[in-house]
């Protein structure tokens, strides 16, 4: 008797779903078409693809597409810049938006919060293209601000485009400039989400702002932090195309410090055009971002198995 | 958040089972595979494939061609954004075709510039929209690639054929300079033919100094005139130099494939292939250009300068490296608006850059393919038509000098007919010249005579194949783009850099690519 009526509790719930799972489907499609398609091309990776009439390419290449990516003397220094940076992103990913958003959420002024809400979103919407005009702005050699208030300040000035050591901070500050406005409001939504009734309690108990936010704010965003944290380090091994290309202005001076792996792969698809070697590329850089998303996984999930994703 | 984390999981789920599927069965396939594909087998697919596909059109071009049907043929040619008077142009072109020849077709054509026109290109031929003529050329819509995607209807008989004229008035050196496997797949244009490397010069400053360049044979005989920049004329740069468009180009080698690889012969000695960064008179050229750069007559972020355009607009430059023809002082002059002479430093050449630098190609998909050659012909032969596509309608567009029958000046409607692209419409050496070239009248046959004293290199018709060296081209690709750019425009010193980059170019595989080039162009010169 139980158990059919709760075969047909299942079923009378299963109805009431069929709209909502149909709403699914449009994302679901999309999601298919434009990520699960275009893995075939993986196969890419293993054939040797130097016509353009046959789509499939002619004959298989083994490995040999992918040799040229550790053949070269590059290799390891494309790798440490494509992960350096990509760790030094993710912490400060963390630790500067976190830092606005409760400074936001803190403020009285909650029209002035909006405006500098606004104006840290702002260059999000700004192209790398642009991007890097304002970053040329500042540093060109003949005009660059920069180097006008170093001149009238009676410095020498410096050849920015042309001297590799300043990079590192230029490009973890032009990232940083890019991004921070989008973490910090998705940080906001979650610091604002935070149950209003914890921080009554704890202001009757007699605790300060301060420790409201240490004890209260910051636990309650770690699930996100994780969650941002997890999708970031799949994507561990890419680089943004426009930071690390566009804005150094494809300097070869700088090489050492701006190439990543992207880089190197577009400089020579733009010469060679061969589809196998940057699918073979495009390969190793999903299959290691998988294993450490897959390992960070299993590391929280062993210490907070609700923050963990899979 | 429940909710989205269970999604995430079902999706990062999803994500890694068909990774995996994908990886595993790639990666069995191609261990199987690869024992069995023998490097017979390998070299027999790409010759298929890359030999592009003989045409229909060669068959029915013996048995003559019926004009009884008017058809429309459609012409893609870059060069100028469409024009506005375009249409007007056109109804008088057609018009032109009508009462003086039977062909019996009417023009259609589309103007692109240069930046959109590859990938305008590219999407109809991938695409296999219908189209009649296009404009094609090593730098901009590739001919090789087109050419072996099958894009080209194989003209080598129709030219004897349909434009006996044209293939008369590009002579042999053009015709087998511009063949892919012994086969035509486009018509170059008639212009210059060859490439001479040297300096233009800004005249009005050089005569502000009372320059005389009369005893300058290379680029280090310039060292005084620049000094003398550097300390009169604050704000220029005596020698332009960025990437690319440096004096490197002085060193004129015969490039096997891209100019910007390793792999090159002498023009007149074409026996073995090497690597042009170890060559003494390569270090050389980069020891002067560091000296130049440490004196300050060069800008100090060369380096990282592409576009050379914006300083020589604004007058910054005294002295540039540029390809050479008669009258090219005057066409800098009228681009970039500042008085120029031209000094000449290299011997002229005809090599491939030139003969497939500019071209028109019948597509495959043309359903008249023989009525669009003939209309080449016409075009190539015809003074009247050809000029009536170049410069508009006569009182309208440009008006004649009195006095003169190829000496023009602009009229009325200038700037709605402004095509200034001769060089890449059909036969330059029958067109008018503006009147404000000082060469004037005989500027056709100073191309002429600088035809005529150019020799040909010894690899001329010869295309390489990198297929088999991609991998090393693409690890010294990136080599090439670290090193070069700073050691052509001088602003490294070549003792400690150049070392550094030949190593890195032999670890990244260089041999291997200068073996293949030796091989390929010993199987073509028999």
């Amino acid at each position: 008797m139980n158990s059919m009526q709760n075969a047909i509790k299942a079923k009378k719930k299963k109805k009431k779903n069929i709209a909502l799972l149909s709403m699914l489907l449009p994302g679901l499609i999309v999601m298919l078409i434009n990520n699960y398609m275009p893995m075939f091309g993986l196969v890419f990776a293993f054939r040797k693809m130097n016509t353009v009439q046959k789509f499939w390419g002619s004959g298989w290449n083994g490995l040999k597409n992918f040799e040229y990516l550790f053949k070269s003397n590059d290799a390891w220094l494309i790798t440490r810049n494509t992960i350096g940076y990509n760790l030094v992103f993710i912490i400060i990913g963390i630790i500067v938006p976190i830092f606005l958003a409760i400074c936001l959420n803190e403020l009285r002024n909650k029209k002035a919060a909006k405006v500098y809400q606004s104006i840290y979103f702002i260059p999000h919407f700004l192209s790398w293209v642009v991007a890097s005009y304002i970053a040329f702005g500042l540093l060109s050699d003949e005009y660059g601000s920069i180097n006008g208030l170093l001149q009238s300040l009676g410095f020498e000035k410096i050849g920015w485009y042309t001297t590799p050591e300043y990079w590192p901070i230029i490009l973890v500050l032009v990232n940083t400039w890019k991004w921070t406005g989008y973490d910090t409001i998705v940080y906001l939504a979650a610091v604002s989400g935070v149950n209003q009734e914890l921080f009554e309690a704890a202001a009757v108990d007699g605790a300060t702002r301060f420790q409201q936010i240490v004890h209260i704010t910051l636990p309650s965003l770690i699930p996100l932090c994780i969650t941002l944290v997890l999708l970031r380090l799949g994507r561990m091994f890419y680089t943004d195309m426009g930071l690390f290309y566009t804005v150094p202005k494809n300097s070869g001076m700088l090489f050492d410090i701006t190439n990543t792996i992207d880089t190197y792969v577009y400089r020579a698809f733009s010469m060679t055009g061969d589809i196998g070697l940057s699918a073979a590329a495009g390969f190793y850089q999903s299959v290691l971002g998988l294993i450490i998303i897959l390992g960070f996984n299993a590391i929280v999930r062993k210490y907070d198995k609700d923050s963990a994703i899979i | 958040m429940k909710l989205a984390k269970k999604s995430l999981a079902i999706i990062a789920g999803m994500a890694c089972v068909a990774s995996m599927a994908v990886t595993g069965c790639g990666g069995n396939q191609s261990a199987q595979t690869d024992a069995s594909s023998t490097p017979a087998e390998s070299s027999a697919t790409t010759e298929e494939s890359t030999a592009p596909a003989e045409s229909e059109a060669t068959e029915t071009a013996a048995s003559g061609v019926d004009l009884s049907e008017k058809v429309t043929i459609t012409w893609y040619q870059a060069g100028a954004t469409e024009p506005e008077d375009l249409a007007k142009v056109e109804a008088a072109a057609n018009q032109y075709i009508a009462e003086n020849t039977d062909l019996n077709c009417e023009l259609k054509m589309y103007f692109f510039d240069f930046g959109t026109f590859p990938e305008k290109m590219n999407t109809m031929i991938n695409s296999g929209e219908e189209f009649d003529i296009c404009f094609t050329c090593n730098w901009c819509n590739d001919y090789t690639t087109q050419a072996g995607k099958g894009a080209y209807v194989d003209i080598t008989e129709m030219l004897d054929q349909y434009a006996p004229k044209t293939k008369a008035l590009l002579g042999d050196g053009f015709v087998l300079g511009s063949q892919i496997g012994g086969r035509n797949y486009a018509i170059p244009a008639n212009k210059e033919k060859a490439h001479q490397w040297g300096l233009v010069i800004r005249k009005d400053i050089a005569d502000k100094y009372q320059m005389d360049f009369s005893n300058v044979k290379t680029l280090a005989d310039m060292e005084p005139f620049f000094q003398t920049i550097k300390e009169n004329e604050p704000g220029m740069y005596a020698l332009e130099a960025c990437e690319g468009e440096s004096a490197k180009r002085l060193l004129d080698y015969d490039y096997i494939g891209s100019d910007s690889m390793p792999g090159a012969v002498y023009n007149d000695d074409a026996s073995v292939v090497f690597n042009q960064v170890e060559k003494p008179e390569m270090k050389e050229l980069f020891q002067l250009m560091n000296k130049f750069y440490k004196a300050g007559y060069i800008r100090q972020d060369a380096p990282s300068i592409t576009d050379y355009q914006v300083d020589q607009k604004a007058g910054k430059i005294f002295a540039a490296v540029r390809s050479l023809k008669p009258g090219k002082a005057s066409e800098e002059a009228q681009t970039f608006g500042h008085d120029y002479m031209q000094i000449e430093l290299t011997a002229p050449v005809i090599s491939n850059r030139e003969t497939t630098g500019s071209m028109e190609a019948i597509s495959s998909t043309s359903k008249n393919p023989e009525r669009a050659l003939m209309l080449l012909e016409l075009f190539n032969t015809d003074p009247a038509f050809n000029n009536l596509i170049n410069f508009g309608i006569e009182g309208e567009h440009y008006t004649k000098v009195e006095g003169t029958d190829n000496i023009i000046s602009q009229g009325p409607n200038y700037s709605k007919y402004s095509v200034n692209s001769g060089w890449a419409l059909g036969n330059q050496l029958i067109n008018y010249v503006w009147d404000s070239e000082p060469l004037g009248a005989e500027k056709w046959d100073k191309f002429e005579e600088f035809n005529n004293s150019a020799t040909n290199t010894q690899t001329l018709g010869f295309i390489y194949q990198s297929g088999e060296v991609q991998s090393q081209i693409a690890q010294c690709t990136n080599v090439w783009k670290q090193y070069m750019p700073s050691l052509e425009t001088g602003a490294v010193d070549p003792e400690t850099v150049l070392p550094e980059f030949i190593e890195s170019l032999k670890a990244a595989g260089v041999d291997d690519i200068i073996a293949d080039k030796q091989a390929q162009l010993d199987a073509w010169r028999g």
